[in-house]
């Protein structure tokens, strides 16, 4: 493929050399205060030379061209990238900015398609990897997730209904979630336990079970490989959703403690990626009294620096090497492009 | 609406935990350095409002309200 753009392009890269020659080899597309990208770079990746980090939050600083079958991004030291220098692409957190002007929400919104663009180009010829982008807005819905996940896991009951339920089992020991993480105003609804007929009719709500569980559980699958960790509850008072707790040391380093569940879970969580065909994702559980684990979701670019920043568990280098410009190129084992990959299944 | 009752999803939400972080993101690093290493909320990824600039050094100042809300 030609490696040229129409426009000109007067760069040259950190090295000095001239752009038809600079491999860029990863492209990470993430924000700038992405703390996890930084600890892939602490842990693992080669600085500088063999990667290039695309902000979407300071898109401005970038030069940014695409043409059908082509990209080129050029950052403000000269760093270069596209489509065919680039062996591999990760995709991270691009959010978005909220409470803008009319015309910045216009031009991100711009710089989003532009984007989404790039990262179909890079899926369609195989060079993403590991995070499939929007998996979870697409085909792998909450309830998609709950309906493969029984087949390996105990899962609690949970359905949509926009009025008040009065013929669920226990109706006194129900939780409400958001399905789209959506936030109300500066507010989020956490998980909370409600009486299912006190909801107020119309409105949208996602219900399950209450699980009574002593501890929450996370375990990482990345591409075969699983990194389990254990958070103990017993401090939760009042929310059964540990984000949602003013508890100081809920973050801290060490609350979340890695297990070993290589006999008892993991070759169900292999099970499970591979019939949802995903190389990566983040999946939370709860330990109930009785130690049986209940599902709760999987979120496929689940975040995963909080768990295990000094990397003693090798979380985080095990990414960093599946990233990484100089190993094997495993590419996402769905596509939507009709294109049959030679990864289909986890390794 | 029929309200009926009254629990709307507004009287469950709460704001989340929130912890305001600066840094400069350092363009040859490719990675942001912040004053001190911080630890609280640090390594979620949800953020609330981010502004960047690009500042005479060669950096980019950014400056965000960064939530603790891991994608959960």
């Amino acid at each position: 493929m030609d490696d040229t753009l129409t426009r000109d392009s007067p760069f040259t890269d950190v090295r000095g050399n001239s752009v038809s020659d600079a491999p860029t080899d990863l492209l990470i597309v993430t924000n700038s205060t992405d703390a996890t990208v930084d600890l892939l770079f602490k842990h693992g990746l080669p600085n500088r030379l063999h990667v290039f980090r695309f902000n979407f939050d300071l898109f401005e600083a970038y030069d940014v061209a695409c043409e059908p079958e082509n990209f080129e991004l050029v950052d403000p030291i000269g760093r270069r990238c596209t489509l065919a220098t680039t062996r591999k692409a990760y995709l991270r957190k691009p959010l978005p900015a909220s409470n803008l002007s009319a015309e910045a929400a216009y031009l991100q919104a711009e710089q989003s398609y532009a984007l989404r663009s790039i990262l179909n180009m890079l899926w369609r010829c195989e060079k993403l990897v590991l995070v499939e982008p929007d998996a979870e807005r697409t085909r792998l819905d909450k309830f998609r997730q709950l309906s493969v996940a029984s087949r390996y896991f105990r899962v609690p009951r949970g359905m949509f209904a926009n009025r008040p339920i009065k013929h669920w089992t226990d109706a006194n020991l129900t939780v409400v979630k958001s399905l789209s993480g959506a936030y109300l105003g500066d507010n989020v609804v956490f998980t909370t336990l409600i009486n299912p007929e006190e909801l107020t009719t119309g409105y949208p709500w996602f219900l399950q079970q209450y699980v009574s569980a002593p501890f929450d559980l996370t375990s990482v699958f990345v591409r075969g490989r699983v990194f389990s960790y254990r958070l103990d509850r017993t401090f939760l008072k009042e929310t059964p959703d540990w984000r949602a707790s003013r508890e100081e040391n809920t973050y801290a380093r060490g609350t979340w403690v890695p297990i070993d569940t290589s006999t008892s879970l993991d070759a169900r969580i292999q099970g499970y990626m591979r019939d949802l065909q995903l190389h990566y994702g983040r999946l939370d559980f709860l330990v109930d009294h009785a130690g049986d684990v209940v599902f709760c979701e999987v979120n496929p670019n689940g975040q995963f620096g909080w768990l295990d920043p000094t990397d003693a568990t090798g979380l985080i280098s095990t990414i960093a090497r599946e990233i990484a410009p100089d190993t094997e190129v495993a590419p996402l084992p769905y596509s939507p492009f009709g294109v049959p990959t030679a990864a289909s299944g986890a390794t | 609406m029929n309200n009926t009752t009254k629990v709307t999803p507004a009287s469950i939400s709460m704001p989340p935990v929130q912890v305001h972080v600066r840094g400069t993101y350092d363009w040859d690093s490719q990675t942001t350095r912040y004053p001190e290493e911080p630890e609280y909320g640090i390594y979620a990824s949800s953020l609330d409002t981010v502004t960047g600039t690009k500042s005479d050094n060669g950096g980019s100042d950014v400056d965000s309200d960064r939530n603790s809300l891991p994608d959960a």
